[in-house]
């Protein structure tokens, strides 16, 4: 095998260093809400001019690497995940920290992550001319299709009924078709100035998760004297290790779920752990422990989504064609020191080709270390913070982050509008991974449909274009399966509940006055818009909502009861004054600088949420603030070079 | 926003004393105050991010601007987004510029209802210019331009053929070559050039318009049939004829420029320091050494260059865009 070749290069000390450092740096900034992959390689191009060209691709490797791995930790220990690829993570990881688990959740993350990783890798080594060839069946119709299979999986995703589930990935799907349509070129649903440029999936990402988590931190902080996020734990790596390697199934689905979504171009691989958590859960006896801290849940998250990096790169190094965003990016890194994808990469530069390779496999050893032997440190610590301390953190590293994604006040500002809305729907059963996928699906489903439209129309029509070709016909299978299957379950789970259950409460009735309330307001929306083929899309969204809608609306009916409505949900008299100060924050950072505002906001909360403050408290409060806010300002201004408005 | 404005008019004070004085000397002591910000409409790791990258990357230097430039990307519905934002909102105190993209910001300023315009805009330096070229399958039964539109001519709007969005380069020259070679092609939109080169790499369009350099590091994956320019790229595809020397009239409105410009209202003594210093980087060894070795071809163009360019390209897309 080639690779041997040049083993010698990859051990080099100055690839060794600058392996690890990247990888330990990686994984910090993974677990940072905002920074997802692709930002942290796009951010690390112009450091590697100054490196030479093997020694610069290792470095974007192994950040590509760690990154993935490290938006696990604060999905695992916060419910927060650091990018879109590691949502499914967080659905049994986030359960198995409040269990106590912690610890054992991200050895779980970092072994799988190591065995998915590896994998990847070596189908990358090995199977790279055929798989180029597979990547380029995938035209419209088949990403079409795709991205329909992606649809299919929504509705059994961490919600509390499969109705309410794709529901909530409808109201995704048409949140994607919010702004400019890329296709058509025509201005849909933008109602504030704001919503000009959409909604930006890491924007929607930081916003659904984090935002429903600052609340909830809140709502404990005043609930709860002790304050912290989860239980005290033991557990020995001896013990992860032989146990997550008996789980062979669990492992083996999310690897070859990974590899297949990775070397599928434009899929984005942000996906592949959540088709290998849907799989899982499928082949499982027992479904119903996902969602409540099923360890084989992050088990095959977590090795899809690293086993997908390897095969994300075989359309990347034999056709220049990324088949993921993060690769996209790895492209210009490539470019930039002239090695152009195609043969001549394993002939003419064969040594930095075969190196960039082999370290791949090398970062999967340190993330393995690294990642094991911060485990236990980083969740200790994250327990020990009182929550109102987490919260308020939390609060600001969502505004920076966002910010920083494309230097944007209205992202900021639809985070935190998108995310409150995001606690009440957690309340009433709606989860936010169904539309955080609805999101990343819908352009995806939208463009490939309306591309692949047009090719029909000008040659054998719309029918024999979508439904014949191998690859359709198999992609057309799965749904089918897919959507039997969910169908199957949803039927078997209601006749197994118990009549006393199914009475309707409060919270039902309200959520299902609701749903039809949202559809029938993008219904109007969509009709009062002159028609245009442009609103084709959400024209079928709509009619869906109201649909799923309909569904709830008429389960609260069948099992209609007296009950008098209870104590409300949502738990306004703790939040109302984090309402407050949040939006004080949003005031705040239009018209006092982003250091100072953050400030101010961190300190508000963190006082306003402390019970019982002594005079010693109250100044341990400001230290924390103001080392916290130096921290910031090193991270995002002096690293990172985001340029924030305003003075300080 | 306020201290925003007060800031804005502290430096417009600033640089209106310093008119008394002789300036250049002393305007460089003034500005740039803070690293430099440059939008770019697309997102990380296509051609505009990637050039973008290279060609400023010199800034910091003493000879230059002395402070780093910092990019960052706004990307979203063919560029439309990010330039929106820059003519709206950006700030006129020279430290936020951005990338722009010839033909494509003008075209879709006289297409859609944008926030920008040339009039609004302010040309700063031109660094590159990429050519649209035909390209198709490598197993394609079209050997020339020729063949294509004589395919075209027995199948009426039967003709596939991709390009990276609506109103970009690709789809100038899509509707250049109908009107010149009298067919009618279906243009199909992808989300980006990769999309698009993807699509005739796959065979899933029968052809398509592509950038130079793109097509260029394909190889022999694909067949180049003819470049969309007044002449051939000689540097790179010297081989490859133009569409006018296979008889169709097609010249450069389609050729991608790329370049950096400010805001209007930003002060005149900036823009003519930033007009000089940043026309200079360019031409910086350094960042020549790297386009090159990226496949990107470079045309360096003055301010007063750009401005007359801008003026021309909307002429000519006012006419080819009036019919649609």
């Amino acid at each position: 095998m080639e690779i041997f070749d040049y083993i010698g290069a990859i051990f080099s000390i100055s690839n060794l260093t600058v392996l690890i450092l990247a990888t330990a740096g990686g994984l910090i900034l993974g677990a940072l809400p905002g920074l997802s992959p692709t930002m942290a390689v796009a951010l690390l191009i112009p450091f590697t001019f100054q490196m030479d060209a093997a020694t610069g691709l290792v470095l974007l490797g192994a950040v590509y690497t760690a990154t993935v791995a490290g938006g696990a930790i604060s999905g695992i220990l916060v419910n927060i995940p650091g990018a879109p690829a590691n949502i499914a993570t967080v659905l049994d990881g986030h359960p198995m920290a409040k269990k106590g688990k912690a610890t054992q959740a991200l050895h779980f993350c970092f072994i799988s992550s190591f065995v998915g990783g590896i994998t990847g890798v070596v189908v990358l080594i090995f199977f790279t001319p055929p798989l180029a060839k597979l990547a380029l069946k995938f035209g419209p119709s088949e990403m079409f299709w795709m991205a329909i299979v992606g649809v299919t999986v929504i509705g059994t995703l961490g919600s509390k009924s499969v109705v309410k589930g794709l529901f909530s990935g409808v109201l995704g799907l048409w949140i994607s078709t919010i702004g400019i349509s890329p296709i058509f070129g025509e201005s849909r649903f933008v109602f504030t100035d704001h919503l000009t440029g959409g909604v930006h999936i890491v924007v929607a990402l930081i916003g659904l998760f984090a935002v429903p988590q600052i609340y909830q931190l809140l709502v404990t902080s005043r609930q709860t004297l002790s304050g912290g996020l989860f239980a005290t734990e033991n557990t020995s790596l001896w013990s992860s290790i032989t146990y997550n390697l008996s789980r062979v199934k669990a492992l083996t689905i999310g690897t070859l779920s990974g590899v297949i979504v990775g070397i599928i171009p434009g899929a984005g691989g942000q996906i592949a752990g959540l088709v290998a958590y849907d799989q899982v859960r499928k082949f499982s006896p027992d479904a119903s422990k996902f969602g409540h801290g099923e360890p084989d849940g992050v088990i095959a998250a977590e090795s899809a989504n690293n086993a997908m990096v390897g095969p994300s790169l075989v359309p990347l190094l034999t056709l220049g064609i990324p088949g993921s965003p993060t690769a996209a990016v790895l492209l210009g890194g490539l470019l930039i020191n002239g090695l152009f994808p195609g043969p001549d990469l394993f002939t003419v530069h064969a040594e930095v080709t075969w190196t960039f390779i082999g370290s791949l496999l090398l970062a999967q050893v340190f993330m393995l270390i690294i990642g094991l032997a911060l485990s236990r440190t980083s969740s200790n610590w994250v327990m020990r913070v009182p929550s109102q301390y987490m919260a308020a953190a939390v609060t600001v590293l969502a505004v920076f982050g966002t910010y920083s994604i494309q230097n944007s006040y209205s992202d900021v500002v639809l985070m935190l509008v998108l995310g409150s809305l995001m606690y009440v729907l957690n309340k009433y059963g709606f989860s936010a991974a169904p539309i955080v996928l609805g999101i990343i699906l819908g352009p995806i489903a939208e463009d490939n449909f309306s591309m692949g439209k047009m090719i029909a129309d000008v040659g054998e029509g719309a029918l024999p274009y979508f439904m014949t070709g191998s690859v359709n016909l198999v992609l057309i299978f799965v749904c089918l399966v897919s959507i039997g299957y969910s169908v199957w379950v949803e039927v078997k789970q209601r006749r197994a509940v118990t009549s006393e259950l199914k009475r309707s409460t409060p919270g039902t009735r309200v959520a299902a006055v609701g749903a039809v309330a949202a559809s029938l307001v993008v219904l109007t929306m969509v009709m009062l818009a002159d028609g245009t083929q442009a609103y084709d899309f959400p024209f079928l969204l709509a009619i869906l909502m109201m649909l799923f809608a309909a569904l709830l609306l008429i389960d609260v009916l069948r099992t209609w009861s007296r009950q008098k409505s209870g104590p409300g949900l949502v738990e306004w008299s703790d939040l109302g004054v984090g309402i407050v100060v949040i939006v004080g924050y949003l005031i705040l950072l239009q018209t006092a600088g982003f250091y100072s505002a953050s400030w101010i906001a961190f300190t508000a909360i963190v006082m306003l949420y402390t019970v019982n403050k002594n005079r010693q408290q109250v100044i341990r409060i400001l230290w924390v603030s103001v080392g916290f806010m130096a921290a910031i300002y090193g991270l995002f201004n002096v690293s990172l070079r985001v340029i924030t408005p305003g003075l300080f | 926003m306020i201290l925003k404005k007060i800031k804005s008019s502290i430096v417009t004070a600033a640089v209106t004393t310093m008119l008394l004085a002789p300036s250049a000397t002393a305007l460089a002591a003034e500005y740039p105050t803070a690293p430099i910000q440059v939008a770019v409409a697309y997102g990380p790791g296509g051609a505009t991010d990637f050039q973008a990258r290279i060609a400023t990357m010199m800034a910091g230097n003493e000879k230059y601007l002395n402070m780093p430039i910092v990019i960052f990307n706004k990307p979203g519905a063919g560029g439309q987004k990010g330039w929106n934002w820059y003519a709206s909102s950006a700030s006129t105190d020279g430290h936020q510029l951005a990338a722009y993209n010839v033909p494509h910001f003008i075209a879709q300023s006289l297409k859609f209802d944008t926030s920008y315009n040339i009039d609004n805009l302010e040309p700063i330096a031109n660094w590159g210019a990429d050519p649209a070229v035909l390209i198709v399958p490598a197993d394609s039964p079209f050997n020339s331009a020729g063949d294509l539109v004589a395919w075209s001519k027995a199948n009426p709007g039967k003709l596939t053929v991709s390009g990276a969005g609506l109103y970009v380069g690709h789809h100038i020259a899509s509707l250049q070559l109908d009107k010149a070679a009298d067919i009618s092609t279906k243009y199909i939109p992808a989300g980006g050039g990769v999309a698009a080169m993807k699509m005739v790499l796959g065979s899933q369009v029968m052809a398509g318009f592509n950038n130079l350099s793109d097509a260029y590091r394909q190889g022999d994956r694909i067949k180049i049939l003819a470049v969309a320019d007044n002449q051939r790229e000689e540097s790179f595809l010297p081989d490859v004829p133009t569409l006018k020397e296979q008889g169709i009239d097609v010249d450069d409105s389609s050729v991608n420029f790329r370049g950096i410009m400010a805001r209007k209202g930003t002060p005149p003594e900036v823009i003519e320091f930033l007009a000089e210093r940043v026309h200079l980087m360019f031409q910086d060894g350094k960042v020549a050494k790297k386009m090159k070795a990226g496949g990107s071809p470079m045309r360096i163009m003055s301010r007063a260059e750009v401005k007359q360019m801008w003026v021309e390209r909307q002429a000519y897309l006012d006419d080819l865009l009036a019919g649609l």
